[in-house]
């Protein structure tokens, strides 16, 4: 019934947004709980990595967009290293990684620890359990210290790491003032050039895979999702990123080659769309995706 | 035996009934768990579906949906794996034709993507360019007929009129977006219909229907296994019932068998004190024998008197002293020989045994002496039946009197113990054989000859001594044998 229901109410609310391709993000941002605080301590502990000098945090640095500002980690992530992705609104990509090779926070939660971190569990558990403050917060929220714990504290930290009230967002929610005419421009030119073919829903990207260089070849030999699958039609291919925040993150794209927004715009028109942009337009798309910068507020988080 | 057996029994039934609740407790939500799921998962493919033709159609325009949609069917398949696991080879199929619908879709997003961009780019383009070069309008039209069917013959002619165009710039660009748009679009058709024709939504209906039969099975089992529970908790009841009217019965039956055992002990005690009493006769003739000797006596004495003119009034105040103690005899006899031990009372027991003494003196050979050696001081009271201590004394002494034969001497003695009073009856006579003395106070024991008494003498003293919650002993040897017998200063309360 209440499946029904549910069912019933999406939608009614695809077809209220059915013209437009982007979703806005929920209004606020998630409260904090118990396991989130947890979570976000865990999240700037040095000591869960192999060397203790290395936190989550190192990499996604929350004040600066949720990523490290650096084309590539300072340490090599396997063979083909990759740039650092935003945490925020990681929830709501339907995959994770540029390969997309991830379904879940959990199973990346996993990966980080071990890849990014070089975590050696037997001693991390043991440096929580001797902290009083970490082991009592283990006890009460899940029978104590174990690797499923604190992958889930994390996991629920993440999950509060949203950025609403983007101007964009509140454009589409019937603010029409909340854009400068430029960036309505850029949003027309974003749809109408097809931008939005790739990088829409409430990510603006992050739910679909697309191969690197329709209509052009991408520098580099990152062989792309073919690295997981093996199969030769994955060659080159990418989960298409998120772009809320775009503005944050420089440089883009896997490798971080690209140093400025108005490159990547216009590599992304040669490549993924056969055209080649006028100085304007540029202008325009950039301004754009401005707009899509949301807003975060540390304090809620330890609330 | 019997309420081991009623116990286990019992346990049976109520195992039985907790097992059955708690199973099809679990059953039916488990049941309901798996139809739910499985109708959660029929109207998100349904939605999935409905999902796929307007992303195709240019109606929805983004993949969240979508994706939501597999992301719901894969948790309804992990709840229908939860609820039940007689359908797991059901549901692995099901979770099978998912994960190719999942693999599927990928396909499906990232052509349905390229093709709408190009599709897009080529009408925007096309118009604007054939103003420019006239072959644009021929490949315009051979791209519509293509859109229309994607088919070899249609792909060769779009192909044909590619090659009339010019090169360089902008006309590169639109042969690249038609390029894609006869490679991809084929492709995105096929994955589309690959998609809308994996049978996820009609196996998912298939499982619900076996699902229902097999719950409808399940459901007449469990109501045979009800039934069969019914029924056995009607035959516990039954037993229950024959039981306890059994135990009821048998009860009766006890109590009905103590009152007449009862009773005839009450008629015993009864019969044998008539039969002591019969036994004094002799004595209590003896003493009216000497009471009516001194009447006559006296009134002898007093006609005399008065015949000589002198007043009798001293022998008649004898007469009526005389009288006064026959009536006080008599009084003391029908006492005795009232039905029933009469109830408790306090009394000193010196002046009972003295007077049960007094009765059975008269009856004693001449030759045998009785002492009483009362050691109890005068105020020194117990509690008991005072016609019952009399029948011990009476009964004992009489006893000893058989054992002394024609000659002899008994004493009677009271002595106040911390306990009780000791009664004590000795004797000088011939004493009781060793191998008798364990059964003396056994019914018709006694060494007498036939036709002496009823030979339940001594079997009543012990029954009354043990009813004041007393005991008895007997020491014995040639010359000297001791009854001794312990009352207590109270009757205790139970008795
Ligand atoms: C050494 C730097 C580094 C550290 C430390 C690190 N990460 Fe990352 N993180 C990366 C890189 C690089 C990627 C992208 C990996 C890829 O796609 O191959 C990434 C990807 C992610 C993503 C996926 C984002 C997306 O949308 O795809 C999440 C979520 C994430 N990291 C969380 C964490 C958490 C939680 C920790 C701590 C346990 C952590 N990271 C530690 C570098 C780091
Ligand atoms: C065919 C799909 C597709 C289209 C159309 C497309 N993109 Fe992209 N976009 C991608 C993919 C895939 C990536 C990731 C590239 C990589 O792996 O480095 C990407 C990356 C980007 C990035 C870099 C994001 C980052 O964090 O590094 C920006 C900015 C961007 N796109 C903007 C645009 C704009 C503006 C347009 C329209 C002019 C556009 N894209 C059209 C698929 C597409």
């Amino acid at each position: 019934m209440r499946g029904v229901l549910l069912l019933l109410v999406g939608f009614l609310i695809d077809t209220a947004h059915a013209a437009e391709p982007i979703l806005p993000l929920p209004e606020t941002q998630p409260p904090a709980t118990p396991a989130s605080r947890l979570g976000r301590r865990l999240f700037h502990d040095p000591r869960l990595s192999g060397s203790g000098r290395l936190s989550c945090a190192h990499c996604h640095r929350l004040d600066r967009g949720g990523d490290d500002d650096r084309p590539l980690p300072p340490i090599p992530t396997g063979p083909h290293p990759h740039n650092t992705p935003t945490v925020f609104n990681a929830r709501y990509n339907h995959y994770l990684h540029w390969y997309g090779d991830l379904d879940t926070l959990e199973d990346q939660a996993r990966v980080a620890l071990q890849r990014d971190m070089q975590v050696n569990w037997p001693t991390v558990l043991a440096r929580l359990a001797a902290d009083p403050d970490y082991a009592s917060a283990f006890h009460r929220l899940y029978d104590g210290v174990s690797e499923a714990a604190v992958i889930a504290a994390l996991v629920a930290f993440e999950r509060t790491l949203v950025t609403p009230d983007a101007p964009f967002d509140r454009f589409l929610r019937g603010d029409t003032e909340a854009l400068t005419p430029r960036q309505r421009r850029g949003y027309v030119l974003f749809k109408r050039l097809g931008c939005s073919a790739c990088h829409q829903g409430v990510n603006v990207g992050g739910n679909l895979r697309q191969k690197l260089g329709v209509f052009g070849r991408y520098p580099g030999d990152d062989p792309g999702r073919f690295a997981v699958t093996g199969r030769p039609e994955d060659r080159g291919v990418f989960r298409v990123p998120s772009l809320r925040n775009v503005a944050l993150t420089a440089p883009y794209f896997h490798d971080g080659r690209v140093k400025t927004l108005e490159k990547a715009v216009a590599l992304m028109a040669e490549l993924q769309l056969g055209i080649r942009l006028r100085q304007a337009e540029i202008q325009d798309l950039v301004a754009f995706l401005h707009s899509l910068t949301g807003r975060w507020n540390a304090e809620e988080t330890s609330r | 035996m019997k309420s081991l057996g009623l116990g286990i029994l019992l346990a049976l039934v109520l195992g039985a009934v907790t097992t059955l609740y708690r199973f099809a407790d679990l059953e039916a939500a488990g049941a309901a768990r798996f139809a739910a799921a499985l109708t959660a998962l029929r109207l998100h493919d349904a939605g999935f579906n409905r999902d796929l033709l307007r992303l195709r159609h240019g109606d929805l325009t983004h993949y969240d949906t979508v994706n939501a949609a597999i992301r719901a069917i894969e948790a309804d398949l992990r709840a229908l794996a939860a609820a039940a696991d007689e359908l797991a080879p059901e549901v692995a199929v099901l979770r099978l034709l998912a994960r190719h619908k999942r693999e599927r879709l990928e396909a499906f997003k990232s052509d349905n993507a390229l093709v709408r961009n190009s599709l897009a780019y080529v009408v925007h383009r096309q118009e604007e360019l054939a103003r420019r070069h006239p072959a644009l309008t021929a490949l315009g039209a051979a791209l519509l007929r293509f859109l229309r069917h994607p088919d070899e013959r249609r792909r060769r002619e779009v192909t044909l009129q590619l090659s009339h165009l010019p090169t360089g710039g902008e006309f590169d660009s639109l042969s690249a977006h038609v390029r894609l748009i006869l490679e991809r679009l084929p492709r995105l058709e096929a994955t589309l219909g690959e998609l809308l024709n994996t049978p996820l939504g009609a196996v998912a209906r298939r499982l619900a229907d076996v699902h229902l039969a097999t719950q409808t099975r399940l459901q007449r089992r469990a109501d045979a296994f009800r039934l069969g529970l019914y029924l056995a908790a009607l035959a516990f009841l039954g037993y229950l019932l024959v039981t306890l009217a059994r135990l009821h019965r048998a009860n009766r039956r006890l109590q009905a068998e103590m009152g007449r055992r009862l009773e005839t002990e009450r008629q015993l005690l009864q019969a044998q004190k008539m039969e002591a009493l019969g036994t004094l006769a002799s004595g209590i003739a003896h003493d009216f024998n000497n009471l009516l000797t001194g009447l006559q006596g006296y009134a002898v004495l007093a006609r005399e008197q008065l015949e000589a003119g002198r007043s009798p009034t001293d022998a008649l105040g004898r007469i009526e002293a005389i009288v006064a103690r026959g009536r006080e005899l008599a009084a003391r006899l029908l006492q005795f020989a009232r039905p029933g031990g009469g109830r408790c009372e306090r009394f000193a027991p010196g002046a009972v045994v003295a007077e049960a003494l007094d009765f059975v003196r008269s009856a004693l050979p001449s030759r045998v002496r009785l002492r009483f050696d009362d050691r109890l001081p005068a105020e020194r009271k117990v509690t008991g039946r005072p016609g019952e201590w009399q029948q011990v004394v009476i009964n004992l002494v009489r006893n000893a009197a058989d054992a002394v034969g024609g000659d002899g001497e008994i004493t009677v003695s009271l002595t106040a113990t911390a306990e009780g009073v000791l009664l004590e009856v000795t004797d000088d006579g011939e004493g009781i054989a060793p191998e008798r003395l364990a059964t003396i106070f056994e019914p018709f024991a006694s060494g007498k000859p036939a036709g002496s008494g009823s030979g339940l003498g001594l079997a009543i003293v012990e029954r009354i001594v043990h009813a004041h919650g007393g005991r008895i002993e007997v020491e014995s040897r040639p010359g000297r044998t001791v009854f001794r017998i312990r009352f207590p200063w109270q009757v205790p309360l139970q008795r």
